[in-house]
C-alpha cells in the first residue's frame, strides 16, 4: 500500500454553514496501479487530493480521519498556466524541485535558503534537462530558457509533470491534468503519464470527470458523489456492470455519442431544407501588436476564406480545437464581428448562447429581467412580457417561481437554460450555440442537449453548434464542418465525417476520442 | 452588506455621518441661538450651560454656528462630489465603452485637468468668479471628476468584453441601454467608494477655502471661517478654534472609515 485513506472527512465552515466536501471516505492505492477517481464538480475529488498533499487551508477547514502515505507524493494540477510562476524561467522552476528533492534526501541541517540559487550547479541543470527529456518535450534546452507564457498548454503541463517526477515520488496525483487541453494534446499527455508510471515504477491517483479518460488510463475506479465514494472496483467491472444508479447515470450521460446511431433520426417532414444562411469567402484577421511602441504589426488569420451554407431546420456542427477560429466564425455569422472581406447572407433573426454561463448573465439583474431583456428593448407591453416570460421559462424548463432570483443563485445548467430562454424570448429562427455545454457536468450536459433537441423540433430552429467535443457534436449535428487553423478542412454529413473521414486532420481528431 | 456591518470602524464612521446629517437637517430645531445673532456683551464667554461651546469674539453662540456649519459642509461635500461623480461616470463610461479616438480625447483631457494642482486651480477660479457657497460647490465638482472617470473607464474596459454584453447587442440593445443597464450598475462599486472618500476631501477643501476667506462668506458660519476668526483670539479663547478643528477631524475621519469599509466589502480578496 502506497497510500491508505481511512474515514477521511473534510468539512469547511463558511458563514455558519458547514460544507461537507469530503464525508468519510476510505480507499487505498496499491503499488504500480492507476486509480481513477471520478465524479462531477463539487463531488470532493480535488479536496481529497489536496488533503493528501496537506495543501488545505488551515482556517475554516476541519479534517479528520487518517491518511497514511509512503513517501511524499507529487501532484500535477489542472491549470498549468497558473501552476507555473510567470516571472521565472521554466528551467529554474524545475531546478527548484530538483534541489528540494536533493535537500530532502540529504536531510541534513543545512537550510533551504543556503542551498538555493547560489548552490545551483551544472549538475542540477543537467538533471533538469534530463527530466525534460523524460517527459518527451521537444528541444529541452529551449524550454529550459523559456518563460511559461512562451510554452504551449501541452508543453506547460509536461513541464509540470517534470517538476513532479523530479521529487522521485512513489505516487503521483494527477488532478484533471488534461481538462484544459485540446484533445489531440490530451492523448499525448495521457500516453506520457502511463509511460512514466511504467518507467519509474510509480502509482497514479488520477482525478477526472471524464469516463473516456478513465477507460484509457485507470486500472481501478472510485466514483465519488457529494463527498462520498458511491462505488469502487476494477475498471472493467464498473464500466460494464455498474451497480449504483448514479454510476449508471454518469455512464449513460458520458457515452452519448455511442448511442447516436441507435436513436431514431428525427422526422424531417415539413422542412424543406433550403439554405437559411449563406456564407461567402469570409476572412477575418486580428492584428497582433509587437514591440514597445506597438509599431510592428503581425496578423493572425482567424478565419480564412470560408464559404458554407446552413440548411433550415438542421444543425451544423462546427468542430475544431482551440484557436481554430470556430468562435470567430460564429461571431462573424451573427455580426458581433465585422469580416475583413466576404459576406454573410441571411434574412432571419439569429441569437447566440455562449459557453461560460458565468459571464453570459449580468450578475446584477434578476432572472426575469435577463430573460425579458430582448422584449424590453423592443418595447412591448407589460401583459405581453408576462406572457412571453411564462412561455419561454416553460420552454427552457425553468421554474416561474425563480424569476426574482439573481444569476449566482442558479447552478451552471440552470444558468445556461436562462441564456437559452433569453435568446428564445425574441423568437429567433437560428441559434448559434457556442460550446453551450462545455462547462457543465456530463449528466447536466445530456439534459441540456436533449432540451436543445426538443426545442429544435418544436420550434423548427436552425442550430450552429460550435464545440471542441466530438462526441457532443456527433450527438447533435446533421452536418459537420471541421475547422483547422481558420479553414474548414472537411464539411460533410455527420455519418460520413464520423465513419469515413477524408482529411488527415479529421482522422487525427477522431482517433483522439476516448470512448467508453 | 453584512460584511460592512461586521466592520466596526465602518459602522462607527457611518453612525457619525448619520448623526451629523440629523444635526444638519434639524439645525433650526436644535440650535438654541440664531447663528448670526451678535451679542457683544457675551463675547468670548467660556463653554457653559448657557453657551455649550462658548461664544466667539462677537458673542455669537459657537454651538449654533457649528451646527449650521455642519449643514454647509455636508451640503458642499455631497453636492460637489455628486457633481464630480455624474461628470466622471458619464465621461468615463463613454471613454471606456466606445474606446478609440473618443477614449483618447476624454482621457487626455482628464490628464490635462490632473496636471493642475487642484487647490490652486480652485483658488484661481474662485478669485475670478468670486466666493460663494454655490461657486465652491461647482468648482470642487468640476475639478474632481478625473479620478472617477478613470475608475469607471477601467471597470468598463474589462466588463464590456463579457458575454452578456454581446448577448445584449444581439438583442438589438442601444449603446445607451448597454451602458446604463449593464455596464454602470456593474461598475459602480469602486465609484461609490471613491464618492465617500471624495466627500471627505471636499469637506477639507471647503474648510481650507473658507479659512482663506474664499469659501463661505461671513456672517454665514463654516468650520473653516470659524477657525480663521478663532485664530485672531487664540490667546484668550481656545474653544473657538478647538471645536471646529475637532469637527473637521471627526467628519473627515468618519467618511474615510466608511470609505475603507466599503472598499473592503467590495473587494472579496481582502479576508481578515
Amino acid at each position: 500500500m502506497l497510500l491508505t485513506v481511512k474515514n477521511l472527512k473534510v468539512h469547511f465552515k463558511h458563514e455558519n454553514e458547514v460544507v461537507k466536501a469530503v464525508d468519510g471516505i476510505d480507499f487505498a492505492l496499491n503499488e504500480n496501479e492507476v486509480l481513477g477517481l471520478v465524479g462531477e464538480s463539487g463531488s470532493g475529488k480535488t479536496v481529497t487530493a489536496l488533503s493528501i498533499m496537506k495543501l488545505l487551508p488551515e482556517r475554516g477547514c476541519f479534517q479528520s480521519g487518517e491518511i497514511i502515505c509512503e513517501g511524499k507524493p507529487a501532484i500535477v494540477f489542472q491549470e498549468p498556466a497558473t501552476s507555473l510562476n510567470p516571472v521565472l524561467r521554466v528551467g529554474e522552476q524545475i531546478d527548484e524541485a530538483v534541489l528540494v528533492n536533493r535537500l530532502r534526501s540529504f536531510n541534513s541541517t543545512c537550510t533551504h535558503k543556503g542551498y538555493r540559487l547560489n548552490g545551483k550547479s551544472q549538475t542540477v541543470q543537467n538533471e533538469t534537462l534530463n527530466l525534460l527529456e523524460k517527459v518527451k518535450i521537444s528541444d529541452p534546452e529551449r524550454i529550459y530558457d523559456s518563460y511559461p507564457h512562451m510554452l504551449s498548454g501541452g508543453e506547460r503541463q509536461r513541464a509540470m509533470i517534470a517538476m513532479a517526477i523530479a521529487l522521485n515520488p512513489k505516487f503521483l496525483i494527477a488532478d484533471e491534468p488534461t481538462t484544459s487541453l485540446d484533445v489531440t494534446i490530451q492523448a499525448g499527455i495521457l500516453e506520457l503519464i502511463l509511460g512514466l508510471k511504467k518507467d519509474l515504477d510509480m502509482s497514479v491517483l488520477f482525478i477526472t470527470h471524464d469516463f473516456g479518460i478513465i477507460n484509457k488510463v485507470a486500472d481501478r475506479v472510485l466514483v465519488m458523489k457529494d463527498g462520498k465514494i458511491v462505488e469502487g472496483g476494477e475498471k472493467r467491472e464498473i464500466l460494464s456492470r455498474p451497480k449504483q444508479d448514479y454510476t449508471k447515470q454518469l455512464l449513460d450521460a458520458a457515452s452519448l455519442g455511442a448511442k447516436t446511431y441507435s436513436r431514431p433520426r428525427r422526422s424531417e417532414i415539413g422542412l424543406n431544407h433550403k439554405s437559411i444562411i449563406t456564407v461567402k469567402n469570409l476572412n477575418k484577421s486580428f492584428p497582433v501588436e509587437k514591440g514597445i511602441f506597438k509599431k510592428e504589426k503581425e496578423k493572425i488569420q482567424a478565419v480564412r476564406n470560408i464559404s458554407l451554407q446552413i440548411k433550415e431546420g438542421k444543425t451544423l456542427g462546427l468542430v475544431g480545437e482551440s484557436g481554430s477560429g470556430k468562435t470567430t466564425l460564429g461571431k462573424l455569422i451573427i455580426g458581433l464581428l465585422e469580416p475583413d472581406s466576404g459576406s454573410v447572407g441571411t434574412q432571419k433573426s439569429i441569437q447566440i448562447v455562449f459557453q461560460d454561463p458565468y459571464s453570459s448573465l449580468d450578475p446584477r439583474m434578476k432572472m426575469q429581467d435577463i430573460v425579458l431583456e430582448g422584449p424590453t428593448i423592443h418595447g412591448i407591453s407589460k401583459d405581453e412580457k408576462e406572457k412571453v416570460l411564462r412561455d419561454v421559462l416553460f420552454k427552457a424548463h425553468l421554474n416561474y417561481k425563480d424569476r426574482l432570483k439573481y444569476p449566482h443563485q442558479f447552478s451552471g445548467g440552470q444558468r445556461q437554460r436562462i441564456a437559452i430562454a433569453r435568446a428564445l424570448a425574441v423568437n429567433p429562427r437560428i441559434l448559434i450555440l457556442d460550446e453551450p455545454v462545455s462547462s457543465l457536468d456530463v449528466i447536466i450536459q445530456l439534459e441540456l442537449l436533449n432540451l436543445l433537441k426538443d426545442l429544435q423540433k418544436e420550434l423548427s430552429l436552425t442550430y450552429i453548434f460550435i464545440s471542441h467535443d466530438l462526441r457532443v457534436v456527433e450527438y447533435m449535428a446533421d452536418d459537420v464542418a471541421v475547422m483547422y487553423k481558420g479553414e474548414i478542412v472537411e464539411l460533410a454529413g455527420r455519418d460520413q465525417i464520423y465513419r469515413a473521414p477524408k482529411h488527415p486532420y479529421t482522422k487525427r481528431l477522431l482517433s483522439s476520442i476516448l470512448s467508453i | 452588506m453584512r460584511k460592512l456591518f461586521q466592520n466596526k470602524l465602518a459602522v462607527f464612521g457611518a453612525s457619525i455621518i448619520l448623526l451629523l446629517m440629523l444635526l444638519a437637517i434639524f439645525a433650526p430645531q436644535i440650535t438654541p441661538y440664531d447663528p448670526t445673532y451678535i451679542n457683544i456683551k457675551d463675547a468670548l464667554s467660556t463653554p457653559s450651560m448657557k453657551h455649550l461651546l462658548g461664544t466667539d469674539s462677537l458673542g455669537r453662540d459657537l454651538f449654533s454656528r457649528m451646527i449650521y456649519a455642519a449643514r454647509i459642509a455636508l451640503l458642499i461635500g455631497l453636492i460637489a462630489v455628486g457633481l464630480a461623480c455624474v461628470i466622471g461616470v458619464f465621461l468615463g463610461s463613454i471613454a471606456g465603452y466606445f474606446g478609440g479616438k473618443m477614449d483618447s480625447f476624454i482621457m487626455r483631457f482628464a490628464d490635462i485637468m490632473l496636471c493642475f494642482p487642484r487647490f490652486f486651480l480652485i483658488l484661481a477660479v474662485i478669485a475670478v468668479v468670486g466666493p460663494s457657497i454655490f461657486n465652491v460647490m461647482v468648482i470642487i465638482g468640476l475639478t474632481g471628476w478625473m479620478g472617477m472617470a478613470r475608475l469607471i473607464r477601467a471597470e468598463i474596459l474589462s466588463l464590456k468584453t463579457r458575454d452578456y454584453i454581446s448577448a445584449s447587442k444581439m438583442l438589438d440593445a442601444s449603446h445607451f441601454f448597454i451602458i446604463t443597464r449593464h455596464l454602470i450598475p456593474n461598475a459602480i462599486g469602486p465609484v461609490l467608494v471613491s464618492f465617500v472618500f471624495g466627500v471627505a476631501g471636499a469637506i477639507l477643501t471647503e474648510a481650507g477655502l473658507s479659512f482663506l476667506g474664499l469659501g463661505v462668506q461671513p456672517p454665514n458660519p463654516s468650520w473653516g471661517n470659524i477657525l480663521m476668526e478663532g485664530k485672531a483670539v487664540l490667546g484668550v479663547g481656545w474653544w473657538v478654534i478647538l471645536f471646529p478643528g475637532l469637527a473637521i477631524l471627526i467628519t473627515v475621519l468618519a467618511f474615510n472609515l466608511l470609505g475603507e469599509g466599503l472598499r473592503d466589502m467590495l473587494n472579496p480578496r481582502i479576508e481578515k
